[in-house]
């Protein structure tokens, strides 16, 4: 077994130890003086690089266990990253997925890294033409994304429906000669952020001012439309408009869980 | 490409003027104004006394909702009602938040919906 240590060069929190060769009872007293030594050192999340690893015994892998209990009684947490089809294979049979998580890259189990230990955000951007027709894919593959990052079905509901309003509206309002509009998803482990801009004009911003101070008074009146904006106020936390030479800009805030 | 949405009309023998439409699908602006087409027409020809099943309604929108509101008035100009069953959590959601709830007619069931017209 050869094993080499180095901090990510993403996040000082982390410690990127990669194994190579056969992981035996042998090398247990070993690795358990280096797991210490990492404790110690106050970096309580690793992740276990076995691209290279060509076997995994029993032994040692109760030795990693006990070494991610005592990182998880620290807040921490030890993934596996990178193990080949027959290992993977071989821990899973041995339940060994009910304890670890597997990753298949660093990249990718750093990203889980920040969505699980840092609020990460994940962007997603979309610019798409002022057209109705997009609006109904775009909108459930944002509330796909919510239910796919644990957020409730209600939940998800909610935010599709912000997108669809938030959308319809930009479509709708906008200045017939705007070429595109850019919408930005940014999903969170507490919250979701719908940011939309699109080209709209001056009249057409007053009305949408209205709107969205009106809240709960629009949707009361008679009429059959109009109840957009006042609908997504509703349903949302924070809703803010604002303008500039490039146009209009609106952001909304939606809470998980809270309803 | 509009979102799918189909009605599926069919007669409601024990109901005079009256026809059961069956939702299946997303409601939003893409679709409003077929859907809109279609039930102004059955009102036009004299069924004026529906029942909107919503069963297979996934998703409305505030445009959606709009159309509703406007069945439910021009039935009730014409002397009949538009009333809607089964309903999904989500939906009814949106309908209560944007407080249409107060202004449509919604039961459980369909025959819910069908039996309230006896007692009117």
């Amino acid at each position: 077994m050869k094993i080499t240590q180095q901090v990510s060069p993403f996040d000082d929190k982390i410690v990127l130890l990669h194994f190579e060769g056969d992981l035996n009872a042998t090398d247990c007293k070993q690795t358990s003086v280096l797991f210490q030594e990492i404790i110690d050192s106050k970096r309580y999340f690793i992740m276990a690089i076995m691209e290279q690893v060509t076997f995994i015994s029993s032994p040692f892998l109760g030795e990693l266990m006990g070494c991610k209990l005592r990182l998880v009684e620290k807040g921490g947490n030890l993934v596996i990253v990178g193990l080949n089809y027959d290992q993977r294979e071989k821990l899973i049979m041995m339940g060994a997925d009910h304890i670890f998580k597997f990753y298949p890259d660093t990249h990718t189990a750093y990203n889980q890294f920040q969505w699980d230990y840092n609020d990460g955000v994940q962007i997603l951007q979309l610019t798409v033409p002022p057209k109705m027709h997009v609006v109904p894919a775009m909108r459930r593959l944002i509330s796909g994304i919510a239910r796919q990052k644990g957020y409730s079905s209600k939940d998800a509901f909610r935010i599709e429906t912000i997108v669809d309003e938030i959308a319809n509206n930009a479509i709708e309002h906008g200045d017939k000669t705007q070429a595109d509009i850019d919408l930005e998803l940014r999903i969170g482990k507490t919250k979701v952020e719908v940011l939309i801009r699109n080209k709209t004009s001056t009249e057409k911003v007053r009305n949408l001012e209205n709107a969205v101070s009106q809240g709960q008074q629009a949707i009361q009146q008679d009429s059959t439309r109009g109840r957009g904006l006042a609908l997504v106020k509703l349903i949302s936390n924070a809703i803010d408009v604002s303008f500039d030479n490039n146009g209009t800009f609106i952001r909304i805030t939606k809470n998980r869980g809270d309803g | 490409m509009d979102t799918q949405i189909e009605l599926q009309i069919s007669d409601l023998p024990n109901l005079p003027n009256g026809k059961l439409i069956k939702f299946v699908g997303d409601l939003d602006a893409t679709n409003v104004e077929s859907t809109l087409d279609q039930v102004t027409r059955l009102i036009r020809e004299g069924y004026v006394n529906m029942v909107a099943d919503f069963s297979n309604l996934r998703y409305v929108n505030s445009t959606g909702l709009g159309i509703l509101l406007h069945f439910s008035k021009t039935s009730r100009e014409k002397g009949g009602r538009f009333r809607i069953a089964n309903v999904n959590d989500n939906v009814y959601e949106i309908i209560e938040i944007i407080g249409a709830n107060t202004l449509l007619d919604i039961y459980e069931s369909v025959n819910d919906a069908i039996a309230s017209f006896s007692q009117t």
